[in-house]
């Protein structure tokens, strides 16, 4: 090997290099960037986004958007209906609703980030090995996920949160366990078509190691799928800590939460609609706006789905 | 070339076997294959689909599991080494590039970063001396425009481009050995040659030894010094490209030969074809694999497969697997009275 790859010894002057005709397309056009491009198009996308900007807005600026103190409680104004004053009425100890829904969005997106953090991470991980590594490392974690599956995710996440005692801690560690076995599943199977491509052949054929071809040439082609469910299961993680509060197992009431307070007014909903209705009606407007942004992330990641 | 048979081989692949499990059955995908390489030496691997030559060069690589022999490699015993000194080896020592080059290369990492793989994994460099090396070696297998291409995906380019990148990929490290796995299969008859031709002036310029796989005849002809042909999992002739050719004393082989269509023929005289198709490795035949789709077997042919045994009257090194007299005179005599038959 004495002789060295010099550029100036090379391109072999015999060499035919131009001959072949080519067609080159735009330069730096990368397949993430039509993607995005695909995603920014999508009506679903400005719908569901401004919905999830206005929450994101409303959780930041809350000190600055609610008229009231979310604690302060006035014996004065116990149980009014909707009124200039308080436009969502009060709660049977007179505490104002808009306030509490405010600050109620601040505790529900941390608690659905978390989650989703949670799940996404932990189940892509596990995802990844078993597609990887196949065997004995395939059969015992997704046996795990298997039995994690089997129970309905309502039902693990009050399990676990009963065994941790409650608290919004418990309430986040609970549901992002209970979407890992999802994730994991999803994550396998992207994998499995992946790991035989000649791709992921030539890298090992040049010699990379396990842990940087999972990384640079398996996870970016299964990225997709875990995107697209990361904000569905934004909506349902958001969902079930509302429904694990609400069944006074999550989050304490003095602290401001929807699922807790859609409870909390459950027992004045004939002399006050107002106390459950507007906490699950932002619930309910959180999740369809991660919804439709989902679904057009998928429209545009998903190849297969994408129309031509 | 003589030298090269003096010295002591660069590569030295000793009764090769690999085994796969299909559900309850065992493949022999590799059955005793042995061959040797020496420095600066073309070999050419012939057969047809599902005669081993893929599994081979996978098994030699590590990238497959063997389950006996010898492979040496540089005085070192490839399958005594783990998955870390393996991996020393692939992509450092030992190159290679695949069939399709459409499918070789990861489509959402640019090329450059693909290129930078090896160097970043063999030789350390840090990320701007290696995409200076990666715009070299572009430059040098001729993509014009190398310092732009170098960011562009793989979908932009031709698979003949493409081949020339999986091509600089595999020299990135300078290896001693370039195993090209059919590097033409996939591509047009004329980008064909362009490789064929960037292969061989690589394979000068470098100096190292080429084992070029492939099921077309042409392609080894004009390559290769020695080849080897296979058939179900064993090679079934090897020397000299010249005393293979000329003295073909293998069935098979002459029936490979025989099966390319040339342009000065008689009028009318028809195209041979081998009968019947590749073999099915789950289900080879007792004996010589080839046996049910030779027109000489015999009932010793079932017996046993017959070992590699020096052509009487061939060149230096041309050894076949038959238990047929294959010197040219019985070949002679055969050939005729079939005709007459």
């Amino acid at each position: 090997m004495s002789t060295s790859l010099t550029p100036e010894l090379m391109p072999d002057p015999k060499l035919p290099v131009t001959a072949e005709p080519e067609v080159v397309p735009a330069r730096g056009t990368s397949p993430g960037r039509a993607k995005l491009l695909a995603f920014l198009r999508h009506r679903g996308t400005w719908i569901g986004g401004s919905l999830l900007v206005v929450f994101l807005l409303m959780a930041a600026l809350a000190p600055l958007l609610a008229p009231y103190d979310p604690l302060a409680v006035n014996a004065d104004v116990g149980l009014t209906a909707p009124s200039w004053a308080h436009p969502m009425g009060t709660d049977d100890f007179g505490r104002d609703i808009l306030s509490r829904v405010v600050y109620g969005s601040r505790l529900s997106l941390v608690v659905g980030f978390s989650c989703v953090a949670i799940s996404a991470v932990v189940g892509t991980l596990i995802g990844l090995l078993a597609g990887y590594f196949r065997g004995p490392t395939d059969s015992v974690l997704m046996r795990v996920m298997d039995v994690l599956l089997a129970f309905p995710g309502l039902v693990l996440a009050l399990a676990l949160a009963a065994v941790m005692g409650r608290g919004m801690l418990s309430v986040i560690v609970a549901v992002g366990v209970a979407g890992v076995p999802t994730f994991a599943r999803v994550t396998r199977g992207a994998v499995l078509g992946v790991v035989n491509t000649d791709y992921v052949l030539a890298a090992r054929a040049v010699g990379c190691r396990s842990t940087w071809i999972l990384r640079r040439h398996i996870l970016p082609n299964v990225v997709a799928p875990v995107i697209v469910m990361t904000t569905l299961y934004l909506a349902y993680a958001v969902l079930y800590a509302a429904s694990i509060s609400f069944l006074g197992v999550g989050v304490q009431p003095p602290t401001a939460e929807w699922g807790a307070m859609t409870n909390a007014g459950r027992g004045v909903l004939v002399q006050g609609w107002w106390v459950s209705t507007f906490p699950s009606v932002m619930i309910m407007l959180f999740v369809l706006a991660v919804n439709v942004m989902g679904d057009s992330l998928r429209d545009a990641l998903d190849s297969k789905l994408r129309r031509s | 070339m003589t030298s090269s048979i003096m010295a002591p081989p660069l590569l030295d692949v000793r009764d090769l076997r690999t085994e796969f499990t299909r559900g309850k059955r065992k493949v022999l995908a590799v059955d005793g294959v042995s061959f040797s390489l020496g420095v600066g030496e073309v070999l050419g691997v012939v057969g047809e689909s599902g005669s081993g030559k893929s599994v081979t060069m996978l098994s030699l690589m590590g990238l497959e599991r063997p389950t006996g022999g010898s492979v040496r490699f540089d005085g070192e015993e490839l399958l005594d080494l783990d998955e870390a000194g393996m991996r020393r080896i692939r992509g450092n020592r030992i190159g290679m590039i695949f069939q399709d080059p459409m499918k070789s290369l990861n489509p959402v990492l640019t090329v450059g970063r693909q290129l930078m793989e090896p160097l970043r994994v063999h030789r350390q460099l840090d990320r701007r001396a290696a995409r200076k090396r990666a715009v070299e070696l572009l430059a040098m297998v001729g993509i014009p425009g190398a310092a732009l291409r170098v960011d562009d995906y793989p979908h932009q380019f031709s698979g003949g481009m493409r081949q020339r990148v999986m091509i600089a990929m595999a020299l990135s490290c300078e290896p001693a050995v370039l195993i090209a796995d059919e590097p033409t299969t996939a591509l047009d008859v004329t980008v064909q040659a362009q490789i064929l031709e960037l292969i061989g002036s690589m394979q000068r310029e470098l100096g190292m030894a080429v084992i070029i796989v492939s099921h077309d005849l042409g392609v080894v002809a004009g390559m290769a010094d020695r080849i080897c042909v296979m058939y179900g999992g064993r090679v079934v002739e090897s020397g000299r490209v010249e005393d293979v050719y000329a003295l073909p004393s293998h069935p098979y082989t002459r029936g490979l030969l025989g099966s390319i269509p040339r342009v000065e023929v008689e009028r009318g005289s028809r195209l041979e074809a081998i009968p019947g198709s590749p073999p099915d490795l789950t289900r080879l035949p007792s004996g010589c694999a080839f046996r049910d789709r030779c027109r000489f077997a015999t009932g010793t042919c079932a017996l046993e497969a017959p070992p590699l045994v020096d052509v009487p009257g061939g060149g230096g090194g041309h050894s076949a697997a038959c238990v047929l007299d294959v010197t040219p005179e019985a070949w002679r005599a055969r050939t005729t009275t079939a005709e007459v038959a």
